[in-house]
């Protein structure tokens, strides 16, 4: 194996140790996953490439790499993926919920109980988030010391906490709740009606990043069925870099919008 | 509120603040202390650098008046980008803060600052979208285009000259 192999094998496992520990960071950070977890997970890791090692001996040091980091890295992805997705949607239905709240309240039901009736009807995977807001809400002050409530909301992502906080500070209001639940649902649209304009500026440009980038896999591939690697080769060794930088300049440099306020 | 600008989020937050009836300066103090926490959390974003000048000049306008200093608005312009002027909306912002620390009652103001930063802001949009077409087709022209030839006519070109 060449010294330019081990030096980009050496950097790959790098790039793959950095992103696997960034990757945990946000998670505990963001407390989908407990730092406790996490250790488990790092021990349960290091058992199965060390099974692996013994039952498939390692023949090359790019073989050591894609067995300690890949799957690590993999998993860590997939559970900040599936956990930042799940975060979002419940920012995105919460106009929703605050609107059928507001209904029921109208209807008599104390906020509480209007959670709970929501939540009973939730099916769809934002029913995680929802039940600890609901949890937080049911042991407020009002009821018990507070403990609870307290150890409830440390254990939640910064988002949810911020939303439970919120529900929970109107809980405690002795009157006027459903004016303050208008006024949050006001607050959510004014922000939500904001945001869409501003990122209307942004889709244009990411969505024409995003054709070209699919058109040039197509090509590229129609480029070696043609004509053979052999010839492609060469061609694509200036193509791709060019085609990085422009797909990235598009991407990022057409973006941002200058405000003047 | 992650792509809300920074100015229009201070305004909205501290307005609601208002609403519920504390003071413009707890108001202040309050979002400051959230804003300054989610900061330290955040990792750096594109627009980081507008939001970081005006948490400082707002942080600093707070601290001057809890220090009951006058507020001198040139003494702000040297830690903004937009050298020579802070801008008449965030004049006018840091100018009601220092009228609602005296006692007056500013709430009719903010809400019309906040209108006037809301329709300044949708103007911003609008003349970005327009000037979209022109900066996209600069990466599109200078790499994107030429990435795209390379690739499908440089086989063709070689298969062509070893052919000669």
């Amino acid at each position: 194996m060449s010294t330019a192999l081990k030096i980009a094998i050496f950097v790959c496992s790098l790039i793959g140790f950095v992103s696997a520990s960034h990757l945990a960071t946000i998670l505990v950070r963001e407390r989908f996953i407990r730092a406790v977890d996490m250790t488990k997970i790092g021990t349960v890791s290091a058992i199965a490439v060390g099974l692996s090692v013994i039952v498939h001996p390692v023949s090359s040091i790019f073989d050591v790499w894609l067995r300690v980091f890949s799957p690590l890295v993999v998993a860590l992805a997939s559970a900040f993926l599936l956990a930042k997705r799940r975060q979002t949607r419940v920012e995105r239905e919460l106009s929703k919920w605050l609107g059928n709240l507001i209904m029921r309240m109208r209807m008599g039901h104390s906020l509480e109980a209007s959670l709970e009736e929501e939540l009973l009807k939730n099916r769809s995977s934002t029913r995680f988030h929802m039940l600890a807001i609901v949890r937080v809400v049911s042991f407020s002050p009002q009821k018990d010391t507070g403990a609870s409530s307290r150890d409830s909301l440390a254990s939640l992502p910064p988002k949810i906490r911020s939303i439970a906080e919120e529900f929970r500070r109107i809980h405690l209001l002795p009157s006027r709740q459903i004016e303050e639940l208008e006024r949050w649902r006001c607050r959510i649209h004014a922000a939500e009606n904001f945001r869409r304009k501003s990122n209307q500026a942004m889709a244009q440009a990411r969505a024409q990043a995003a054709v070209l980038g699919v058109i040039y896999v197509a090509l590229a591939a129609f480029a070696v069925v043609a004509f053979g690697w052999t010839s492609v080769k060469g061609s694509m060794q200036v193509s791709i870099p060019l085609f990085l930088i422009g797909a990235l300049w598009l991407w990022k440099g057409t973006g941002g919008v200058k405000w003047t306020v | 509120m992650d792509r809300v600008n920074v100015v229009l989020q201070c305004l909205m937050a501290i307005e609601e603040e208002v609403c519920r009836g504390r003071s413009l300066h707890d108001a202040a103090l309050s979002w400051l202390s959230v804003e300054n926490y989610q900061r330290r959390q955040r990792t750096l974003g594109s627009n980081d650098g507008y939001r970081r000048v005006f948490l400082d000049q707002f942080a600093t306008i707070v601290r001057w008046l809890e220090e009951g200093r006058p507020i001198e608005l040139d003494r702000l312009v040297g830690c903004d980008r937009n050298e020579g002027d802070i801008g008449r909306h965030r004049e006018q912002l840091f100018l009601l803060l220092e009228s609602a620390n005296t006692g007056a009652s500013v709430l009719a103001e903010w809400r019309a600052l906040r209108r006037e930063v809301e329709a300044q802001l949708e103007m911003d949009i609008k003349v970005h979208v327009e000037s979209l077409p022109l900066k996209m087709l600069l990466p599109l022209l200078l790499l994107l285009f030429p990435a795209f030839l390379i690739l499908l006519f440089g086989p063709i070109t070689r298969a062509f000259l070893s052919a000669i």
